[in-house]
Formats: structure tokens, sequence, C-alpha cells
């Protein structure tokens, strides 16, 4: 996949972002391609990388057995990435052959600590994400206890 | 001529008596205006809400979505057959993940794969998020 401002300005996460911070966002993005039966991330492991769907259908799920699926152009998996303690709250496999967006979430946190702008919109899009999963989450922790 | 001979003389009681029913109707209108701000400002604050509502009123009427007709493989409806004995021998409503963890410990083919297909076909319905 080839990857230039116009296509990552498509991504939801990135819409808020101008041409400036874009640039400073792009050199630490990188495409990679997702295999079937592929885990992306395991609930409790320290977080390393932030995936954003291209394509693909993606199975996120957690230790207690519960499930939901990903599938569209824009969702990120491993959100709780950027957020203290910085471990996965949840698990990730592909269900299918697909593409994504991965970011090392070290060079990603120290880019947000560099530019308070940049760091809030991206927080700002994160929030959003995580309000629209809250009820899942905390359903689940309502479960565990 | 002066006293109540010149009012009357000059009209001064229709004018007095129309002086009158001016100011009364204005205060009447005036207290009947304030008495219905709160419903105008009410209106005002849920003006978007009301917006949606009257496009909804004028917008043309959504079709129902065409019914999915899909069409499946042989292969597809081992598969499935395979999985609904698995699923069976689970808790209702039984883990995804455990599914497939079942479907690898004995060795189905590209269990992702086939939970992908079964979840696009609408046989295994999701909790919702």
């Amino acid at each position: 996949m080839h990857l230039d401002l116009q296509n990552i300005q498509e991504i939801d996460i990135f819409k808020d972002l101008s041409t400036e911070e874009l640039d400073k966002v792009l050199p630490i993005i990188h495409p990679v391609k997702i295999f079937e039966g592929e885990r992306l991330i395991r609930e409790g492991d320290t977080s390393q990388m932030l995936y954003i769907i291209i394509s693909g259908n993606y199975m996120i799920h957690f230790k207690d057995g519960r499930a939901f699926t990903l599938n569209q152009k824009g969702e990120m998996i491993g959100w709780s990435t950027i957020a203290n303690p910085f471990t996965y709250h949840e698990s990730a496999v592909a269900l299918t052959d697909g593409e994504a967006l991965t970011i090392p979430i070290e060079e990603f946190l120290d880019l947000m600590q560099g530019d308070s702008d940049l760091g809030s919109k991206i927080t700002k899009k994160v929030t959003e994400i995580v309000r629209q999963r809250k009820a899942f989450i905390e359903d689940k922790i309502e479960n565990q206890e | 001529m002066n006293g109540f001979e010149a009012i009357s003389f000059y009209n001064g009681w229709n004018i007095s008596a129309t002086g009158i029913g001016i100011v009364f109707t204005a205060l009447c209108t005036l207290s009947f205006i304030i008495s219905q701000l709160h419903k105008a400002l009410t209106i005002w604050e849920k003006r978007e809400e009301y917006i949606k509502k009257a496009g909804k009123l004028f917008s043309p009427p959504k079709k129902a979505a065409p019914h999915r007709k899909i069409k499946v493989s042989e292969s597809f409806n081992e598969s499935a057959r395979q999985f609904h004995v698995l699923i069976q021998s689970m808790k209702d409503p039984f883990s995804l993940p455990k599914l497939i963890k079942l479907a690898q410990k004995i060795d189905l083919g590209r269990p992702h794969s086939t939970v992908n297909d079964l979840l696009t076909a609408g046989l295994i319905v999701l909790e919702k998020e």
C-alpha cells in the first residue's frame, strides 16, 4: 500500500490534523499485510504497536471469552496503548487476510508529547472510540467482579 | 366652554376609551408573548432535533434492504456442519475465541476464515458492541 498525506487524512483518527502535523506522523506509520489467523495483540501484554485497519476482518476478544469484530477502514486496534498503564486491554486476531497501518507506540507517544496540539487532537479521537466501546468494556469489568 | 362639556365637544371620551383600549390590548399581547416565551426557547434549544425530524418527514422513504442471497459451496456447508457440532457442545451463548481454539485443537481446516464466513453469512451472530 502506498502511503501519502491524502490517504492518511482519509483515516478518521488523522482527519483533524493539519498538513504539517500529518508530515510529522507519516514517517512513523508503516503499512503491513496481515494474514488469516495472525495474532496482532494479546490482552495484558505491554503495548508496543497501534493498528489501524485498512482491510480485513478482525476479532477483538477478552479473557472472559466475549468478542466482537472490527472490519471498517480506520478502526483502531490497541487504542489502550496510548493510556496508562500502557498494556493491551484486549486481544486481536485476524479472521481474514488484510492490510493495516502500524504505529510504534513509543514513537507515537514521543510525537504526541512533543506537539501538544497534535497530542490533544489524537487524544480527542481516542476518547471518542473509548466512549463508543465504553458500554462493552464496563459490562466486561462488571462481569469480572 | 370648559370641563366635561369641552371634553365631550372635542370627543375626549372616545379618544380616552380608544387609548385605554390600545394600551390594554398591547399589554395583553405582551403578557401572552412572555407567557409563551419558554416554549419558543425550548424549540430554539432543540432546533437541531426538530430540523432532523422535519428532514425525515420530507425525505423519500428508505428502500428496504434487498434480501441477501448467499451462494455457498459444498465445503462451506461441510465446515458449517462441523462448527455446528462444535457449538452444540458449548454453553449458550458460546465464546467465539473458544470456538476457534476448539476448532484448531481438533484440526479443522482454516478455522478463522470459516468463522469469518459464518459471521458474514449471518449464521453466527455476535453480541452487539
